[in-house]
């Protein structure tokens, strides 16, 4: 059973239409980004889901039942772009009130707290106030917060925010940990590097539409592109390739090919070899997240 | 029920770092035991000398007023940060994340900043109650008797100010609230009620007397039933009838912030 099921999302803000018709669904044990550039509707998004704020069309549904029921909040952990603690308690005691609002009894609480700050490397700084501390140990305090009552979905937005190299990764794995014992997470992130290695899925928008859906996988690799590496390079090997395709990089004896419909990488293997050149390698072109959030984005304006 | 606690201890934290909660409570404090040096077996008030049960019942009287007065000016100061306080700051989007309804969240807010301004009036009239229990050497606890009732009045500024600041800004909801306190011990004055209530007072004039009368949280007139009950004098039926203004004044107001803040958007 999806975790989230979102059915033709919409808000509007006045005239402004922050988020228009959004599908999707968050499987158990899935980790879906939430791409697109400031104001594109992530935090809307996810204030929706929460109920935070109220979508002017559309319906979500939490493991199943209707969004609107608090009770689902329990199985909820959220941490917003830029979490505002309360500055004027001490860490371990910010936590503790969060337990409580979650509901946790006394022992439970206790233990919980306990946990994370091991975990997030705040027990020694336990007794210090939030207003002591560092950017970084605010965002982890935020995050601790967020995974206090062991939810079954995370929505995340910039959970890597400010936090140093060594930080990231362990927050990473954290997630990757609960994603794998089958929390769903639901990421919002400028950072696509992170995303790439975080997520299994990525919907892109902008401007509150929904311009692109899927594996990050196949997002990341382009169209029918390989990367072809040959012992050498003979010119000849081109004029054999374009009746299959297309050359559309030469890098020493690198080669980016897109091949036309009906044909497979087989094909290439072969003109090669006619050719008398090895091929070392050949795998699926790949581009960076990143290269291709800006070219939909692009092509969207 | 854990949840509700939680709410609840989460704003006596917040109301326990404010400086000008403590700076306002000091001033409190201050008046208080000032006031008390006054009190001695034989007063004197338009140089007719008060004593015995007369000199106890204007000392009550004395001290419910002064409890009471510092008791509302920390209701409006906790009332203006008890809806808004979170919002402004964000907070309240991890709050909410939690599960917890916002009826939940607001009752449990308002009813921390009824409890905080409530001790504080009960502490003050405690104090006011030591100086002149040792001061007058009498032992008379009818000022809380007062007290209980002028609870009406705290939790109604409470809810009147945090009302208000659903829909004003913060400060300018303290300021309507402190106008709004003083303007009721206008509409309390008896001489006034009874011009307004007169046969020569053309009907337009008395439906609009009416209307202010409604509006107006009736604070002074509980805080006189308050007095009257606490010294034994006789109440009428017309300063009952403002007990269930007061009553239902709160009634609404609660229905009013409870609405507002359920379609607010964060």
């Amino acid at each position: 059973m999806p975790l989230i099921e979102t059915y033709n999302l919409s808000k509007r803000y006045g005239d402004i239409l922050a988020l228009n018709n959004l599908c999707f669904k968050l499987e158990e044990g899935e980790s879906l980004a939430l791409l697109g550039r400031n104001g594109a509707g992530k935090t809307t998004t996810m204030k929706l889901i929460l109920e935070l704020i109220r979508p002017t069309s559309g319906t979500i549904k939490v493991i199943g039942r209707d969004h609107r029921d608090h009770n689902l909040r329990r199985e909820i952990g959220y941490l917003p772009e830029e979490p505002a603690l309360p500055m004027y308690a001490k860490a371990k005691n910010a936590l503790l009130y969060y337990g409580m609002l979650l509901g946790l009894d006394r022992k439970t609480r206790n233990r919980r707290v306990d946990e994370l700050l091991h975990r997030m490397g705040l027990y020694e700084d336990r007794n210090r106030m939030l207003n002591e501390y560092s950017r970084g140990m605010q965002q982890r305090v935020a995050f601790a917060q967020a995974i206090i009552g062991e939810p079954k979905i995370l929505i995340l937005d910039e959970p890597t925010a400010g936090l140093d190299p060594i930080w990231r990764r362990e927050i990473r794995s954290i997630i990757k940990e609960m994603t794998n014992s089958g929390c769903a997470a639901l990421i919002s992130s400028h950072i696509l590097a992170e995303i790439e290695l975080e997520c299994d899925r990525a919907i892109i928008i902008d401007k509150g539409n929904t311009i692109k859906e899927g594996k990050i996988d196949e997002l990341i690799s382009v169209g029918r592109q390989y990367s072809v590496v040959v012992s050498e390079f003979k010119r000849g090997l081109i004029t054999g390739i374009e009746k299959i395709g297309k050359v559309i990089e030469i890098d020493g004896n690198k080669l980016r090919i897109e091949l036309k419909p009906g044909y497979s990488p087989q094909d290439i293997i072969e003109i090669v070899n006619k050719k008398k050149v090895d091929i070392v390698s050949i795998s699926i072109f790949k581009v960076a997240l990143e290269d291709i959030f800006s070219e939909l984005v692009k092509e969207k304006k | 029920m854990i949840r509700f606690c939680g709410i609840i201890y989460g704003y006596f934290s917040y109301i326990g770092r404010r400086k000008t909660f403590y700076l306002v409570l000091g001033l409190g404090v201050l008046f208080v035991l000032i006031s008390g040096c006054f009190y001695s077996e034989n007063i004197t008030i338009n140089q007719r000398l008060i004593q015995g049960e007369n000199l106890i019942k204007v000392v009550r009287s004395i001290t419910l007023y002064l409890s009471i007065f510092w008791g509302m000016i920390l209701g409006i100061l906790i009332g203006i940060s008890t809806a808004t306080g979170e919002v402004e700051n964000r907070h309240i989007e991890l709050v909410l994340s939690k599960p917890i309804t916002r009826t939940e969240y607001i009752l449990a807010r308002l009813l921390t900043a009824f409890i905080i301004s409530f001790s504080i009036t009960l502490v003050m009239s405690i104090i006011s109650w030591v100086i002149y229990t040792l001061r007058l050497n009498v032992f008379d606890l009818r000022i809380f008797l007062g007290i209980g009732i002028s609870a009406l009045d705290i939790a109604l500024i409470v809810s009147f100010v945090t009302l208000i600041s659903l829909i004003l800004p913060r400060l300018l909801a303290g300021f309507v609230g402190l106008m709004t306190y003083f303007f009721s011990f206008i509409t309390g004055i008896d001489f006034l009620k009874g011009f307004v209530l007169s046969e020569d007072v053309p009907t337009f004039t008395k439906i609009i007397a009416r209307i202010i009368y409604i509006i107006v949280p009736p604070f002074t007139n509980i805080h006189k039933i308050a007095n009257s009950v606490m010294n034994r004098d006789m109440v009428s039926r017309g300063e009952f009838s403002n007990l269930i203004h007061g009553v239902l004044y709160l009634i609404i107001c609660l229905f009013l912030i409870i609405s507002i803040f359920r379609r607010k958007e964060f």
